[in-house]
């Protein structure tokens, strides 16, 4: 896979070892500018690994990883996480949390895109807020403003939205997509559930596990904005089936 | 899609701190009145004779002859300044070596290893066990009062910094690295105020230990102080005297609890406790 000037994100051949045991293997994938690419895959086929070696926190045993078309040397603002459960700071109010990053690198002039992500994640009137006083899903959309505060190259998202009940990951769907439509970030969103991933991504990587690996990449085409009623069409649901089958080949291939 | 402007599930939690405080304070106040009954009742009754135990009335009065005749020659106020004073020192000292000692050996892998065992060793030690060799090394005087104040809240507080960095949850790490920050103000923006409720609870432990140990620390011959006027007070058979002493440790140190439950709420008002 060689670089094109439009990969935000390239991936190749990354793997990953624990001593003997293998996380992850032979994981290549470009992710275009603005490009939404969702990871679905059963729990334990490496897809928080592989995300926390694109983010920098953990070192890839093998491959490599390139942002913009640069090696990437560890964790940085160039590549904005959410994480699944908060990893707001719970000592600083909610503007505080957002602007932690600008104000630690010494941005001038961040204030006007704070109160606009601010309105943009609806916490407007939460401010001043601690994170003990917000319900789950505004800390996810507080994480989300401070992730799009760094206006990284890309935003990686690992289960963001696992944590919460399904009305409010309904809500919080439909506010990502808003977000991008407002932004265009490049992001990398990790899921299980199939649905959630056939709503928000341009394409699905369908992962295995033992060892992690990459079983199909998807295109998903339906048009934007998505909205749930998507999850009733015979297209989705066709879609929904071939990752069913990728993932649980002896339950669903009868 | 569109957000549905819907009743959502998804609500912030409600504060519920105010029933319960309302709910306590009587219950407490009915067990503090009852044990005063039954004081008057022991000692008025004739149950207990008065040489032993005396009554509240007398105490109260001869607490306030105390207070204006002094015991010994010195007044009441000064004793009680004395052992405020030397818990203060102690205590004061305990937090300024403890936190930062405690931080190092949580932080740096080397520091942790090279002292965690001999602070391991150490604590199971009662500081009294301290009193012969503090009175060796260094005399009746204050120092040897203050030394041994200060080691106990020292260990706790070492041993409560210390664990507190280690508590720091490692996603606040993540955050901190992903948004940026250079090691310097990864520990004054993440591992400070992560390990913040950890050292309170080291000071707060700390605070009410220093104050216990400050009669341990006066019974070693000292000639002031609210553990020398107890322990005074029972070799001459002066029990009013020994009790008004115990009364008013009691209530400074439970006023001290006050205090640090007080600078703990302000420290750590954002965990929303
Ligand atoms: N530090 C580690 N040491 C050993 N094995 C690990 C470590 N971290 C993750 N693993 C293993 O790697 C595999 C992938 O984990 P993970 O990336 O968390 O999976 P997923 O996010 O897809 O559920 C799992 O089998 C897990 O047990
Ligand atoms: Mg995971």
């Amino acid at each position: 896979m060689t670089a094109t000037h439009e990969d935000a994100l390239l991936l190749r051949e990354v793997g990953k070892s624990y001593g003997d045991f293998t996380a992850v293997t032979d994981v290549s994938l470009a992710v275009r500018q603005s490009e939404i690419v969702c990871l679905v895959g059963p729990s334990g086929c490496g897809k928080s690994t592989l995300l926390n070696i694109i983010a920098g926190f953990e070192k890839a045993t093998g491959g490599d990883v390139l942002i913009g078309g640069r090696p990437i040397t560890g964790p940085g603002p160039d590549r904005a996480v959410v994480f699944q459960q908060d990893a707001l700071f719970p000592w600083l109010r909610v503007f505080e949390n957002i602007t932690a990053g600008v104000r630690a690198r010494r941005v001038q002039g961040y204030e006007a895109r704070a109160e606009e992500l601010l309105r943009q994640v609806r916490l407007e009137d939460f401010r001043r807020s601690y994170p003990y006083q917000l319900s789950g899903g505004m800390r996810q959309r507080a994480s989300i403003a401070r992730a799009l505060m760094s206006d990284s190259k890309v935003l990686l998202m690992d289960e963001p939205f696992g944590a919460l009940d399904a009305q409010t990951r309904g809500e919080m769907q439909g506010l990502l997509q808003e977000i991008w439509t407002a932004y265009r970030p490049t992001i990398v969103f990790i899921t299980h559930d199939i649905e959630e991933a056939l709503v928000i991504g341009d394409r699905v990587v369908v992962m295995g596990a033992s060892p992690g690996r990459i079983l199909e990449t998807l295109q998903v085409d339906f048009p934007r904005p998505r909205s749930l009623e998507l999850t009733t069409r015979p297209d989705f649901n066709e879609m929904k089936r071939r990752i069913l089958h990728l993932l649980h080949p002896k339950i669903y291939t009868a | 899609m569109t957000l549905a402007p819907q009743k959502t599930t998804d609500t912030p939690p409600r504060s519920r701190r105010p029933v319960r405080a309302l709910g306590r304070v009587p219950l407490g106040l009915v067990g503090l009145l009852g044990i005063l009954a039954l004081w008057v009742i022991a000692v008025d009754g004739g149950l207990v004779e008065e040489k032993w135990l005396p009554g509240p009335t007398d105490l109260v009065a001869h607490t306030w002859m105390l207070i204006t005749e002094g015991y010994r020659g010195t007044p009441l106020a000064t004793h009680v300044l004395v052992s405020i004073r030397r818990t203060a020192i102690g205590f004061s000292m305990a937090v300024l070596f403890g936190i930062p000692i405690g931080l190092a050996m949580g932080r740096y892998r080397s520091v942790g290893a090279l002292l965690g065992p001999a602070f391991a060793l150490l604590r199971p030690i009662p500081p009294i066990a301290f009193i012969p060799l503090a009175v060796l090394y260094l005399g009746l005087g204050e120092s040897s009062k203050i030394l041994l104040i200060f080691l106990a809240p020292f260990m706790f507080i070492v041993l409560n910094a210390e664990a507190g960095v280690r508590s720091v949850s490692s996603s606040w790490i993540r955050a901190g690295q992903m948004l940026g920050f250079s090691r310097r103000q990864m520990f004054t923006r993440v591992i400070l105020p992560g390990s913040l409720p950890s050292i309170m609870v080291g000071v707060r432990t700390g605070a009410a230990v220093s104050w216990a140990l400050v009669v341990a620390a006066e019974l070693i011959s000292a000639q002031e102080g609210l553990g020398y006027m107890v322990a005074s007070a029972g070799n001459f058979f002066d029990l009013k005297t020994v009790y008004a002493g115990i009364f008013l440790i009691g209530i400074i140190g439970f006023l001290l609890d006050i205090a640090a439950r007080e600078v703990e709420k302000r420290l750590l008002h954002w965990q929303g406790r």
